[in-house]
């Protein structure tokens, strides 16, 4: 299976056309037929604030708000483009994140389209950043796995990459393939990126795409490595990186072998040894223990 | 052996580590003092320092006394308030046992070896009990003479049936603080019928608040998570890692887990050869990217990971405390997420 993260960076368009031939671009240049394609954090926010969509924001906070007066037309459009290229180059595409509201609540969320172009499901963001907090985003209640052709697919959305219990939750609900769609302001190094979906393939031994958004914005930098992660003993000299981008580039893509994934599986099922009997002593009690003791 | 000659030598073995043997041994020389009498603390500067330990078996346990003492005076000396011993520290001691060394020293490989037919739980079973007494009667007097709290290390400890891997926390008044249970086993240590523990301690101390979990335990988020819930400010995670040293796969432990639960760790290594094993490992001291210099996570790490070496940091606690407060991307918990999915997963997943 042949699989893709787009960073958007060289993404230079002012309308939606625009967009969508840079897209085609990207997805034309590959040399294999990809099967999944994974798109950045706040590319839905990327894409109105480059198309003049929601008026001329002066900074990521502004622009935010600005696309959530218009986030049901800007979704719209946004979601018929993509699964129009989805149906197009018949893959499966992650297409980054958009703001979504639900009676009254906001969430930062990831659609995920079939080959046909249908959305086939979409996932919440389920932890914050305290940026999203203060403006009163809402958080996901439940974690996903879209059973498709490609194997199990789960979402790490966004902040969530620096919440283990999300990938342990998706892992042991049987996930294969996890799709990270990321955005780092350009301050973060690459231990921060080591510290997110690297050591979380690591621990959970499925295959990630991780796609960070690279592209300035509203006064932001967003500027991180995009990179295909699998477990360290089946990547070459162990690193647990089936391709890891450099500073600025388009598209990283690799091949999942799941095979090789099995055998590691096979030898090292670094699960099976988790200890559940010493973890009910203790979850979920201890964390609404900690959040009582914060609000005391 | 028969069963005579077997109490025999353990009685042997008793007589050659008892307390006055071993305290004259560790009191001797000029007395140096507690050179941190009074262990003053101040939260924003804990020296702490981790040993790399190059594994040598000891016939003789005043000559393992020695060495424990040479690091700990080390560490004293550098003004470490807490010092940290690396895994199975208590192995070197089973070269008190007749034909040990000479076994280890023709392994090359624990497979298909004389040594993979050991009957190791028998051994540790039967050595656990002076191991035991050996460590109490070093560690103690060590911590008391410097001052300083120590983590011993881990020895493999028989508990009723069962052989635990257990880590010990002395206080400088040369109290026992506390010991914690290895939770999660190596597949080795599956297969030798070690049990694995099913609690996690934290010790409240001047110094912050203390943990010790063992090596593979710091493979597991839950590990950390726990600690970290239950007040850890300081994780101290003693390894023996049985496996070429790798860059890649040495980063899986303790650092991912001092990122993702934003505490201090530190990781003391046991390297060297012992029936075919080869550990590897660099000792180091480690805090949350934004607490150190080179944005890293890395405070202090031994350069090399099959020597002795022993490497100190300072922990500043208070600016752990602010930076927990004000994180940008951590901090916002979400447990009925996790009251909605890990009870029950984690059960059908054995259960499967």
């Amino acid at each position: 299976m042949e699989v893709a993260a787009v960073s958007l960076s060289e993404a230079r368009f002012r309308s939606p056309e625009e967009y969508r031939s840079y897209l085609r671009q990207i997805l034309e240049k590959s040399t294999v037929k990809l099967d999944l394609a994974v798109l950045p954090a706040h590319s839905a926010l990327f894409f109105a604030w480059s198309c003049g969509l929601q008026g001329n924001p002066c900074s990521f906070r502004e622009a935010t708000r600005a696309y959530l007066e218009k986030h049901e037309e800007l979704n719209k459009i946004f979601i018929d483009l993509h699964g129009e290229l989805a149906r197009q180059y018949q893959l499966y595409l992650a297409s980054g994140t958009i703001l979504e509201g639900e009676d009254g609540r906001i969430f930062h969320s990831s659609i995920l389209f079939d080959r046909k172009g249908q959305v086939i499901g979409c996932q919440r963001q389920t932890h914050l950043s305290r940026l999203e907090k203060d403006m009163g985003f809402s958080r996901g209640e439940e974690l996903q796995i879209f059973n498709t052709e490609l194997g199990k697919l789960g979402f790490v959305v966004h902040n969530d990459s620096w919440y283990p219990e999300v990938s342990r939750i998706l892992a042991l609900q049987g996930a294969e393939i996890i799709c990270h769609p990321g955005a780092l302001p350009e301050e973060h190094n690459s231990c921060r990126q080591l510290a997110g979906m690297w050591q979380e393939t690591q621990q959970n031994q499925f295959f990630c795409v991780e796609s960070q958004l690279v592209a300035p914005m509203a006064g932001e930098f967003f500027a991180a490595i995009s990179a295909i992660h699998a477990p360290c003993e089946m990547t070459e000299n162990k690193t647990g990186f089936l391709i890891r981008g450099e500073a600025g580039q388009s598209t990283v893509s690799a091949r999942l072998d799941f095979a090789a994934r099995e055998q590691v599986l096979e030898n090292y099922p670094l699960l099976s040894f988790l200890n559940p009997d010493a973890y009910r002593r203790y979850f979920p009690g201890i964390y609404h223990n900690k959040l009582k003791q914060e609000v005391r | 052996m028969s069963c005579w000659k077997e109490r025999l030598l353990l009685q042997y073995l008793l007589w050659k580590t008892c307390p006055a043997r071993l305290n004259r041994y560790l009191q001797h020389g000029k007395k140096a003092g507690k050179l941190n009498d009074g262990l003053e603390v101040n939260r924003r500067k804990v020296r702490a320092a981790a040993v790399q330990q190059k594994f040598v078996l000891y016939r003789d346990p005043l000559d393992y006394a020695g060495e424990m003492r040479r690091q700990v005076k080390k560490a004293a000396g550098l003004g470490a308030q807490l010092v940290v011993f690396p895994e199975n520290n208590g192995l070197q001691l089973l070269g008190m046992l007749p034909g040990m060394e000479k076994l280890s020293a023709g392994e090359k490989s624990p497979k298909n070896s004389e040594s993979a037919n050991l009957p190791v739980l028998e051994i540790l079973r039967y050595m656990g009990p002076v191991i035991e007494k050996t460590v109490r009667r070093i560690f103690s007097p060590l911590a008391a003479r410097y001052g300083i709290y120590i983590m011993a290390g881990s020895f493999m400890h028989p508990d009723g049936e069962k052989i635990v891997n257990r880590s010990y926390l002395f206080a400088p008044g040369g109290d026992l603080l506390g010991t914690q249970d290895k939770v999660h086993l190596f597949p080795t240590e599956k297969e030798w019928g070690i049990s694995r523990g099913d609690r996690f301690n934290v010790f409240h101390t001047p110094l912050g608040v203390l943990a010790m979990p063992i090596c593979m335990d710091a493979t597991y988020f839950e590990t950390f998570r726990i600690l970290q819930l239950m007040g850890a400010e300081i994780v101290m995670v003693p390894i023996a890692n049985a496996e070429p040293y790798h860059f890649y796969l040495a980063l899986r432990g303790i650092w991912p887990r001092v990122q993702e639960t934003q505490v201090y760790g530190i990781r003391s290594a046991l390297v060297g050869d012992f029936l075919g094993f080869t550990f590897t490992g660099k000792a180091g001291i480690f805090a949350p990217l934004e607490l150190t210099p080179g944005k890293n996570g890395v405070l202090a790490e031994s350069d090399n990971y099959e020597q002795d070496d022993l490497v100190t940091a300072d922990l500043d606690l208070e600016a752990l405390r602010e930076l927990r407060a004000a994180h940008p991307f951590l901090g916002d918990l979400n447990p009925e997420l996790y009251e909605r999915y890990f009870p029950d997963l984690y059960s059908r997943y054995f259960h499967n």
